[in-house]
């Protein structure tokens, strides 16, 4: 049955406004969507992955987000859009880098996506494949050799102990390394070489 | 006698006019002029029937009729009473100006004096009403109305288009709920219609009126039958169709390009075999009914649980059941707001092309189906069978109803009507509640003898034409034509006066509303008002007697203060008014004729609203014509919710 | 069977379901909290999808044969033989025995007496104590007798104890003595065969869902609040004003301000697009601009004209969430992402109001608990515990749909005491 057959002013809408007319299309070919969906997918298996289903898209992340307020570019509902679609080029984004997990995104999500999580995981993908800034690999290798991001001084232990604050303790330096090792992911680590180079990152 | 009471409302209207004054201006009017103090109030009820025969005309100066008129009619018994509102409409709205706001009444008061004189009493009919209900079903509504009705103890037959059964009910509701409760509900009900008799076919011709209509049955074997039913209810159902971008779907070009619902029907409970990925491409011009787009996610979420992949191509969701879309969601359909702009088929399946509104970016997706969602409308037959029952239907092609906020299964003719998916598409619950809603009606229509009491049209047939304009123009089907004879069916009468206005020879006329009462009271009022209030200028606001009265007395309640020299004279429905009445307004002199009706398309009986407003664009073209301000007359519409409408719409004057 | 029904909440709905039982024939105790009846609807002003008053009612067929609607205040309500209004009533408990229910009811004192009192207002005018006017967003003061809308029902003032000071100058001039400044509470218990909860809904504090400057900043308001700025009764005459008193010139609309938010109210609360798109065209029509910021626009059919007009009149829709309302200057800014654009807005305006969610009266009280289910709405037809609802009570909807609703359970209530069930 065809609604021609039927003279209806709900199916004749002529006073509707476009509302693609407000979207500027950016690109001019289309992006496919890749078919077996991998980067979604893979988002999903991971630890708090399976969150990003319940994305609306309303975008309260980006209002909230205090990055997206100084750059407009950086836009976290846009970057979940990306991974529902399955876009792995997220992942090659510098931009998720500028991220700083701040959470104020998630806290405020009404449908309590892990958005600073999602992200993680996208920078997690991109990381093999060196879609990292140099400063993010040189933490990496420091918690390689020391077992922490930053170097602790002998000033800052007396600060803690003034301050009553526990020790720290020794990193387990050793096992680290082994289990990184056993990744693979030690060797990568040596070599790498941020394609973004050594700075403009964060 | 004609006998006046003024109430002073626990002493405060004595003081906001001077009822010295009036007793004195209007003792010649009236053979007995009584102040009561609480008339409302048992004293005061008492009192006033003591004061009463039978046989008195009487005119009460009180507060507005709509609060005392009820109470005080249960308890006397004379028909000619009329009341003047001097509280609402006078007193509280003239705080500062006692001396006009005193003549005003007066004027008033007056007026009432010659509506006593041409009032006559009302017409009281009682028509007995046949104990049966007819139900033209093929939805499910159907089904539950012959059932409650059953149950009720009214005697019932259930029409339905040939060759329905089950399955077929089935299938039209699919979109109402999950399958497991429709098919749970649809046995429970079929259970229980064992007794009730069953007509398979169509009708034919239906005549009378409500409590009383004879219908032409047309069974699918020739044979026909006429019966009597007190009440109809038409449950026609729903159809589904495609909507105007499926053809730019390709749909009914590429085998892959199917409806959703065929697509269900033919996955039944089947897995994805490997991942297979369905776009669903939703109209996005044609805004959705939430059952539909309940039935969008209930379906989607339904075929991702089974492993396929779908993307849902869409504008706004609509539902009724947010937890349904989160369903959906979670269980991995993938939403894209946007609009599918093209589709080509190749090998590998069909590339879509989608414009993604929230990327601002276009995207391609190979899908292996396109899955249309279609929507939901009335059986095609409907137009057809509102055409021989004599209803409106709306610009979808539904069944009207009378009102749309709190009618919801009156159709535009009394004793018939609508429930379920002939009115709109609804949820099985809401269909249950709609089913329920019609038998009600019915119930209420076949349970007892109508009766009413009123004034009505009379129509003289010595000056009719038989030009069928009045015939035309009631909205309630309550003038027919008989052996060339205009004849009037009070059972339909809604007693608005309509066909008084659209009758170009004036043959008809309104009980106790002749043209030569309203010549006489305008007449009074503008002599009094002169006698009063010498050169300054008055108003005539022609008020319906229902939403614009109500704003005028809620003017009072608000204390929304306007010029005192705007007299409302009530009508029973704005669309009784004609040129004749508002040309005499102003020829006796009035400054401005406002015509005061209900708002648009919320005329208690349907047209009025719109009928004055062409009246008076009829007038003031003649007006024009004859070089005369158009701008003396008005129309305007008033409700209680805006009592500053008095204020606004009425030029100050005195 | 008996034939004594007890409906719980005098909104719409309640009344609705009273004038119906009362026209078949059954007894009926129709119950309410406040000192008038209406419940939601009373601030309404206007509503979809016919655009006129909200104060409506259908015509009940005993004393209006034949006719269409009557406004609440000509309606009669509480005149039909069979049906007793209890206003500012309270349900104390509902207990069952067998098939019965034993229905305790709390009324506090209204200190006008319904059947002796007139109307003439004299009181109002004579009355010395001012107070803000809750009614009206405290922006007009009322006296300690009032009215709080004009056209409420019962029609008669009630005093507020609260601030009366008990000067009698009310008692005085009231000649009917329909004043009793003494009156006290009574309780009683009505043995019922049927009860049904028109409990409706109410707005939720904006509070649920912070980050809106609801509270904050006193030109955020709640679209009921806006409604009463609009209507022509309430304390600016239907202009709009900010709280400083400034003619507003642009507002900004936040839908779903706390509904379809696992943080707040998870449901949709049904009819707050169409009311907030109503506003926006009352705005429009003053000359306002009003900015819409929505997720979905979720219209009923029957009022699509109402989306159609605001697009017609120029009311701008942003896609999006705002986020947070900034206070700028004594002025909100709302803080969104035009999701269309790709675009963060800061919007400013003079005002802004928040669709805020709808949720049911019945779930604060104890005493209907344990007929409630999922987010404290009740079933049309909960058959164990032989509860009737209908209206917003079973869950968000708007005034058809529990008009309908209504007309369905005075069926089923029908039905189960007079035979046919
Ligand atoms: S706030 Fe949550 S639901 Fe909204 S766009 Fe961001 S991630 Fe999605
Ligand atoms: S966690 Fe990242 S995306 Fe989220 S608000 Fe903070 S900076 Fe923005
Ligand atoms: S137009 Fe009105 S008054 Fe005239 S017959 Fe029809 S319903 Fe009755
Ligand atoms: S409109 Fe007047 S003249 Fe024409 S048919 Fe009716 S009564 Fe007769
Ligand atoms: S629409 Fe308003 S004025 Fe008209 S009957 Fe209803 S409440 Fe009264
Ligand atoms: S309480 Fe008395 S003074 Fe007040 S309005 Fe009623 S009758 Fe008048
Ligand atoms: S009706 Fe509209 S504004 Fe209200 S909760 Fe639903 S989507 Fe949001």
């Amino acid at each position: 049955m065809n609604i021609d057959s039927l003279n209806t002013s709900r199916f004749l809408r002529n006073d509707f406004k476009p509302r693609l007319a407000r979207c500027e299309l950016i690109a001019v070919t289309p992006t496919s969507i890749s078919s077996d969906l991998e980067f979604r997918n893979w988002i999903l298996k991971q630890p708090e992955g399976e969150t990003l289903l319940r994305c609306y898209q309303c975008g309260r992340c980006t209002s909230a987000c205090p990055i997206a307020e100084i750059d407009h570019s950086f836009n976290p509902r846009l970057f979940l859009e990306k991974v529902i679609l399955a876009d792995e080029s997220l992942a090659e984004n510098q931009l998720i880098w500028t991220c700083l997990t701040c959470e104020q995104c998630e806290v405020r999500c009404p449908e309590h996506v892990k958005i600073p999580q999602i992200l993680i995981l996208a920078k997690v993908r991109g990381l093999v494949s060196g879609n990292t800034p140099e400063t993010a690999l040189d933490r990496a290798r420091s918690i390689l050799s020391q077992g922490r991001t930053i170097q602790v001084s002998e000033p800052m232990l007396k600060t803690r102990d003034k301050m009553g604050l526990p020790s720290l303790g020794n990193p387990p330096v050793k096992q680290l390394a082994k289990a990184l090792k056993e990744l693979g992911l030690a060797e990568k680590l040596e070599n790498i070489k941020s394609i973004y180079g050594g700075d403009g990152d964060e | 006698m004609k006998k006046l009471f003024l109430c002073t409302c626990n002493g405060t209207l004595n003081k906001l006019l001077d009822f010295t004054k009036i007793g004195k201006e209007v003792k010649a009017l009236y053979d007995v002029v009584e102040v009561v103090d609480n008339l409302c109030l048992e004293e005061g009820l008492t009192k006033l029937e003591k004061g009463l025969s039978e046989d008195d005309r009487l005119a009460i100066g009180a507060c507005s009729s709509q609060i005392i008129g009820v109470p005080m009619k249960q308890r006397i018994k004379n028909d000619l009473v009329t009341f003047v509102p001097l509280r609402e409409q006078v007193g509280w709205v003239h705080v500062e100006e006692k001396e006009s706001a005193t003549n005003k009444a007066i004027v008033l008061l007056s007026d009432a004096s010659v509506q006593l004189d041409h009032m006559e009493s009302p017409t009281e009919f009682t028509e007995s009403v046949v104990d049966r209900v007819l139900v033209m079903g093929g939805g499910i509504a159907g089904l539950k109305a012959a059932s409650d009705l059953h149950r009720l103890g009214v005697e019932v037959t259930l029409l339905e288009p040939s060759g329905q059964n089950n399955e077929r009910y089935l299938q039209t509701s699919v979109f109402m709920s999950d399958t497991d409760t429709l098919i749970n509900e649809l046995q429970a009900i079929q259970k229980t219609l064992k007794k009730v008799e069953r007509f398979e076919g169509t009708f034919g011709e239906v005549t009378g009126q409500t409590g009383s209509y004879d219908v032409t049955l047309n069974g699918v074997n020739g044979n026909e039958k006429i019966r009597e039913y007190g009440a109809i209810i038409v449950a026609s159902g729903n159809q589904q169709y495609l909507p105007r971008s499926a053809k730019k779907m390709r749909h009914g070009k590429s085998e892959r390009v199917v409806t959703l619902d065929s697509l269900m029907s033919r996955l039944k409970k089947k897995r994805a075999k490997e991942s297979s990925t369905i776009l669903v491409a939703v109209d996005f011009d044609a805004p959705m009914f939430s059952v539909e787009g309940s039935h969008l996610l209930r379906s989607t979420r339904n075929l991702a649980t089974r492993g396929y992949t779908i993307i849902v191509v869409h504008s706004d969701i609509r539902t009724e059941d947010e937890n349904l879309y989160r369903e959906a969601r979670d269980s991995g359909v993938i939403f894209i707001r946007g609009k599918v702009t093209r589709i080509r088929e190749n090998e590998k399946g069909l590339t879509c092309r989608i414009e993604n509104t929230l990327e601002s970016m276009e995207r391609e997706v190979i899908a292996d189906l396109v899955a249309i969602p279609q929507m939901v409308g009335p059986v095609n037959e409907t137009a057809l069978l509102a055409d021989k029952l004599g209803v409106d239907c709306d610009n979808n092609g539904f069944i009207r109803t009378r009102y749309s906020k709190m009618k919801p299964v009156q159709t535009s003719r009394r004793g018939i009507f609508v429930a379920g998916g002939a009115k709109m598409p609804m949820s099985l619950s809401d269909a249950m509640a709609s089913a329920q809603n019609a038998v009600l009606e019915a119930f209420k229509v076949v349970r007892s003898p109508l009766t009413r009491s009123g004034w009505i049209p009379v129509i003289d047939d010595e000056q009719c034409d038989v030009c069928k304009a009045c015939l035309e123009a009631c909205p309630n089907d309550a003038l027919r034509l008989m052996d060339d004879r205009i004849v009037h069916v009070p059972a339909h009468c809604e007693f608005c006066g309509i066909c008084v206005s659209a009758c170009p020879t004036r043959a008809i006329e309104f009980q106790s509303h002749r043209k030569e009462s309203w010549f006489a009271r305008f007449e009074a009022v503008a002599t009094t008002h002169r006698r009063l209030e010498g050169k300054k200028p008055f108003s005539f606001v022609f008020a319906c007697s229902e939403c614009a009265n109500a704003s005028i007395d809620q003017a009072g309640f608000a204390g929304k203060q306007y010029g005192t020299g705007s007299y409302v004279i009530q009508f029973p429905c704005a669309g009784m008014v004609s040129p004749i009445e508002i040309l005499k307004g102003l020829v006796v002199g009035a400054e401005h004729v406002i015509v005061a009706h209900c708002p648009p398309g919320g005329c208690h009986h349907q047209t009025g609203d719109h009928l004055s407003e062409l009246v008076v664009s009829f007038t003031r073209d003649m007006l024009r014509e004859i070089g005369q301000d158009p701008e003396r007359v008005q129309a305007t519409y008033m409700i209680a919710a805006m009592p500053e409408k008095m204020q606004k719409e009425v030029p100050v004057r005195g | 069977m008996g034939d004594t029904v007890v409906v719980v909440g005098a909104g719409l709905a309640g009344i609705q379901v009273s004038h119906q039982l009362a026209d078949l024939g059954l007894k009926v105790h129709l119950v309410e909290k406040e000192a008038t009846v209406g419940g939601l609807s009373a601030h309404l002003g206007k509503v979809f999808p016919t655009d006129d008053c909200a104060l409506c009612l259908d015509a009940c067929e005993e004393l209006f044969s034949g006719h269409h609607r009557r406004c609440q205040y000509r309606s009669l309500l509480g005149n039909q033989k069979k049906l007793n209004l209890h206003t500012l009533t309270e349900i104390k408990s509902i207990k069952q025995d067998g098939g019965r229910f034993s229905v305790s009811l709390k009324t506090t004192p209204r200190y006008v007496m319904l059947d002796r009192c007139v109307v003439c207002l004299e009181c109002i005018n004579v009355c010395d104590v001012e107070v803000p006017d809750e009614m009206n967003l405290g922006r007009v003061m009322r006296k300690a007798i009032y009215r709080s809308i004009p056209q409420g029902v019962p029609l008669a003032p009630v005093i507020d104890m609260n601030s009366c000071t008990k000067c009698t100058k009310c008692v005085d001039v009231c000649k009917v003595g329909a004043i009793d400044l003494e009156q006290r509470s009574k309780t009683r218990t009505i043995k019922a065969d049927a009860v049904v909860l028109a409990t409706g809904v109410e707005e939720r504090s904006p509070s649920i869902l912070p980050g809106y400057a609801y509270g904050l900043c006193k030109d955020v308001l709640t679209q009921r609040e806006l409604a009463r700025l609009l209507d022509s009764t309430g304390a600016t005459n239907g202009k709009v004003l900010t709280a400083s008193g400034k003619q507003v010139e642009s507002v900004t609309m936040i839908l779903c301000a706390g509904s379809r938010d696992l943080n707040a109210i998870d449901y949709c609360s049904q009819a707050c697009c169409t009311y907030s798109l109503k506003h926006a065209i009352m705005l429009r029509e003053q000359g306002v601009g009003v900015t819409i910021c929505y997720m979905d626009l979720r219209v009923p059919l029957h009022s699509h004209s109402f989306l159609e007009r605001a697009r017609e009149s120029d009311v701008t829709f942003v896609r999006g969430k705002p986020d947070h309302v900034i206070v700028h200057e004594g002025s909100p800014v709302t803080i969104v992402e035009d999701t269309e654009a790709l675009k963060r807005l800061e919007i400013e305006s003079d005002l802004v109001v928040l669709a805020s969610p709808l949720v049911p009266h019945a779930a604060e009280k104890e005493v209907f608990n344990s007929f409630l289910g999922d987010y404290g709405f009740a079933a049309r037809h909960d058959a164990p515990k032989g509860i009737y609802a209908c209206g917003t009570a079973t869950g968000p909807t708007d005034i058809p749909a529990s008009v309908a609703e209504a007309n369905a359970v005075a069926l089923e209530v029908y039905m189960a005491l007079k035979g046919g069930a």
